[in-house]
């Protein structure tokens, strides 16, 4: 093999995978849309794979692509129809393709896919023969005549490529019948001519092909291609062709605006957003400076040097703003999973389920990404597993066959939401009552005091599954606890409805970004602590609150005529108190509210979230720290890590 | 064998009076620290973190990590150092030298130490009659390392 530079196993792998999701998703719509324009797609990206492949001396990779790409080109050309067995085997040569991958990036032996090849050429030889000559309509031709492919490239230096284009145009006239022409004549009038031109041509003979070749080369700004037929063309290639050809343009055209951006990494962009963060602190710090200047001295010195601040300040504040965006990705990043996880599982559970999803466009931080991914592919699981049903249990009660799954997203009020809703067999009720009952959550009399939205509620309490097989899918153990508990690592809330024979619809709420987040700076033990501003719901004067002392002295403080558990935050977090605690700041713990008490509320503020690092990282009381204006260092309160009572 | 006629340098640091020695290359750094925040629910040998430049960085009680005493919190001396791909602070009471070794000169601990703390070194050598005890930086916060000494005690 030949020795990649690291910039050019990158490149390679960054292709790669492009290329890999490429033939995976294509082939899931092409199963599902029966469109055959997508198999042109389909094909180049095999090609692709298959040359970049080879040119890094890839072989095997070369070989297994070129093998599904020979495979593709049948039902290119009409000799195969596109069938689930075809869609298993080319998903199959996907995932080999995209473990040889991985293992090259991350410099392990490849896998050998010479097995899988042989499948491949084994399905290819077997059935091409059967069906070949089906759908080829003859074009006419007359003897001699042939029809040829023009590719014309046409430089970027060229200032007028639509005049340009219409110069071949002309030019390609003269000597034959234009068949086809991509970008049609209209467009290229209309000034709108791209850098490439296709057209297919019909001649009388290959001397006027080669004499039409020659004058084209003459334009300096051109380069051309050639293909040439002499006989009949098979219809089908004919408009695939067409389409490949439109779409070639569209690609080339796309080109020049992808240029445009670049590729950082990720450690780059974390350096780059921390020292954003520095500057964030040392604003706040240059503020203070002023504002003590200005207390002082009144010549007109600290007004001047109160409007640079304010600049600096607004710029700082940009830069943030603008940087916090670049971490931002596409949620299709998550959901171009989906459709092959759909297929598999409903293919293993027995299920007919059509899968729609919306918004992925949609951005988030990528550092919540992860976290996402791990909680849909949970509820994705368990709304097939659970939710939708058999499609005969489906067609007896007037359901359509094919179950309806709906994953979306869209952005609102700083937060994403990610909303996944199926038309199953939704949640009843009652069997949560019963099971709560079973299990020893709840007692008899408790479960029928839950109205059905507050025993739907149940399903998050950690241990409880509601159904009593344990199937593969979604394992046992984990249920909507684990989901919720993720949610809620990442500041997010999950929200659970369902109606009985009509379905299920889970909402996620996440916060946009993770790096910057507004806290709550509460003074305990003469120490200050920030608390997120996601889980505070309210500030209150302990001294005018009504606190009640129950049982062995556990303290109650009636909000509204709600009891909320009472507990002081520096005993919560195990920091000596001396100073009477006036203040209390509600709280929202998992699904319930609480008072934790405080000496004092600081103020709000715009926090960056720094990791404690090593050996701190585990810590589960804290999320990091932050620096704070004067230099000084707040913990961050995680609320959700810190036990409710002592 | 080739390995052991290597030169390396090496940190001299005290601790309560005992000398004890890092290897450069895991040193970034040493820093006088006044205002090291203590973090409720840490492990006792971790004595706080602090503000390193605009990054937090935990401190460790290498006292208490080793078990030979305690580090008062106002005004220490942490030697910054490189666990791995981690920076952690270690406090010393004062450093000593900079000084080059060559690698023959560090030998077994054996039986000069408990197994327990034998863990933690890589071996000991002896600089002007002294001895000094060669920590091994990937071993000290080993979880392994430091439960079975926190059992110890």
């Amino acid at each position: 093999m030949v020795e990649l530079s690291p910039d050019e196993l990158e490149l390679f792998v960054s292709e790669a995978e492009e290329n890999i999701n490429g033939l995976e998703n294509g082939l899931l719509r092409l199963e599902q849309e029966g469109n055959p324009s997508l198999v042109a797609e389909l094909f180049r990206n095999a090609h692709t794979i298959k040359g970049s492949a080879g040119a890094a001396g890839l072989t095997e990779m070369s070989q297994l692509a070129h093998a599904m790409e020979n495979l593709l080109d049948q039902v290119r050309n009409g000799e195969r129809k596109i069938e689930s067995d075809l869609v298993d085997a080319l998903l199959e040569g996907v995932d080999m393709l995209r473990a040889m991958v991985i293992s090259l990036s991350q410099n392990e032996p490849l896998p050998d896919p010479s097995q899988l090849i042989n499948q491949l050429k084994f399905i290819a030889d077997q059935k091409s023969s059967e069906i070949v000559s089906e759908t080829s309509v003859e074009t006419n031709l007359a003897s001699g005549e042939i029809i040829a492919t023009l590719n014309i490239f046409i430089k970027p230096e060229c200032p007028m490529p639509s005049a340009r284009s219409f110069q071949a145009y002309l030019t390609m006239s003269r000597y034959g019948e234009i068949v086809h022409l991509e970008p049609p004549l209209s467009e290229i009038q209309a000034g709108r001519a791209k850098y490439r031109l296709v057209a297919q041509l019909k001649l009388s003979d290959e001397a006027q092909l080669s004499r039409l070749e020659q004058e084209l080369v003459r334009f300096e700004d051109l380069v051309v291609e050639i293909q040439k037929r002499k006989d009949g063309l098979k219809f089908s290639e004919i408009v695939t062709a067409q389409k490949e050809a439109q779409k070639e343009v569209e690609t080339t055209t796309n080109l020049t605006t992808e240029l445009q951006s670049v590729r950082v990494s990720i450690e780059q962009m974390d350096a780059l957003l921390n020292l954003v963060g520095e500057l964030v602190i040392e604003r706040a710090r240059l503020e203070r400076g002023v504002r003590k200047i200005a207390e002082l001295n009144h010549n007109g010195v600290a007004e001047e040097l109160q409007g640079v601040t304010e600049r600096v300040s607004r710029i700082v504040g940009q830069l943030q703003e603008s940087l916090t965006r670049t971490r931002m990705v596409p949620l299709s990043v998550v959901f171009g999973r989906f459709p092959r996880l759909v297929r598999e599982l409903a293919k293993n559970m027995g299920k007919k389920v059509q899968l729609s999803i919306e918004g992925e466009d949609t951005e988030i931080d990528r550092a919540l990404v992860e976290k996402l991914n791990e909680c849909l592919v949970h509820l994705v699981r368990n709304a097939i597993d659970h939710g939708i049903e058999s499609p005969e249990e489906r067609v007896a009660m007037g359901k359509p066959a094919e179950g309806l799954l709906e994953i979306s997203a869209s952005q609102s009020e700083g937060s994403v939401i990610v909303v996944v809703r199926d038309d199953g067999r939704g949640v009843d009720p009652k069997k949560i009552r019963r099971k709560a009952i079973e299990r020893g959550l709840l007692t008899e009399e408790q479960a029928a005091n839950l109205s059905d939205d507050e025993a739907l509620q149940l399903i998050f309490r950690s241990g409880f599954s509601t159904k009593e097989e344990v199937s593969e899918v979604s394992g046992r153990g984990v249920g909507m606890d684990a989901v919720k508990a993720a949610m809620e690592q990442i500041g997010g809330t999950i929200d659970f409805q369902s109606q009985v024979g009509e379905g299920t619809t889970i909402t996620l709420r996440l916060p946009l970004t993770l790096a910057i987040i507004p806290a709550l700076l509460v003074r305990i033990g003469g120490r200050l602590f920030a608390l997120p501003m996601h889980s505070v719901t309210e500030v209150l004067d302990l001294t005018r609150s009504d606190i009640q002392v129950i049982g062995r002295g556990e303290k109650v403080l009636m909000l509204r005529g709600n009891p909320l558990p009472l507990c002081s935050l520096s005993h919560l977090l195990g920091v000596p108190n001396g100073v009477l605690e006036k203040t209390a700041v509600i709280v929202k713990q998992r699904e319930r509210l609480m008072a934790v008490s405080v000496e004092a509320v600081e103020g709000k503020e715009e926090i960056v979230i720094k990791p404690l690092g090593y050996p701190l990282h585990n810590l589960r009381s804290f999320i990091g720290a932050t620096i704070l204006g004067d230099g000084s260092i707040a913990l961050i309160v995680d609320l959700n890590g810190i036990a409710l009572r002592r | 064998m080739e390995q052991k006629q290597k030169e390396r340098h090496i940190v001299v640091f005290r601790l309560n009076g005992t000398m004890f020695a890092l290897d450069i290359q895991n040193v970034q750094e040493i820093v006088k620290q006044s205002d090291i925040v203590s973090v409720p629910g840490a492990p006792p040998f971790i004595l706080g973190i602090v503000n390193l430049r605009g990054r937090i960085m935990a401190v460790v009680d290498t006292k208490r990590l080793l078990g030979i005493g305690e580090t008062a919190a106002n005004k220490v001396l942490v030697m910054v150092a490189q666990i791995g791909e981690h920076l952690v602070g270690f406090t010393v009471d004062e450093v000593e030298q900079v000084t080059r070794i060559s690698s023959d000169m560090v030998e077994p601990v054996s039986d000069l130490v408990s197994p327990e703390e034998g863990r933690r070194l890589e071996g000991v050598l002896k600089l002007e009659g002294k001895l000094v005890l060669l920590l091994d930086a990937d071993r000290l916060l080993d979880e392994e390392v430091i439960s079975a000494s926190l059992s110890q005690t």
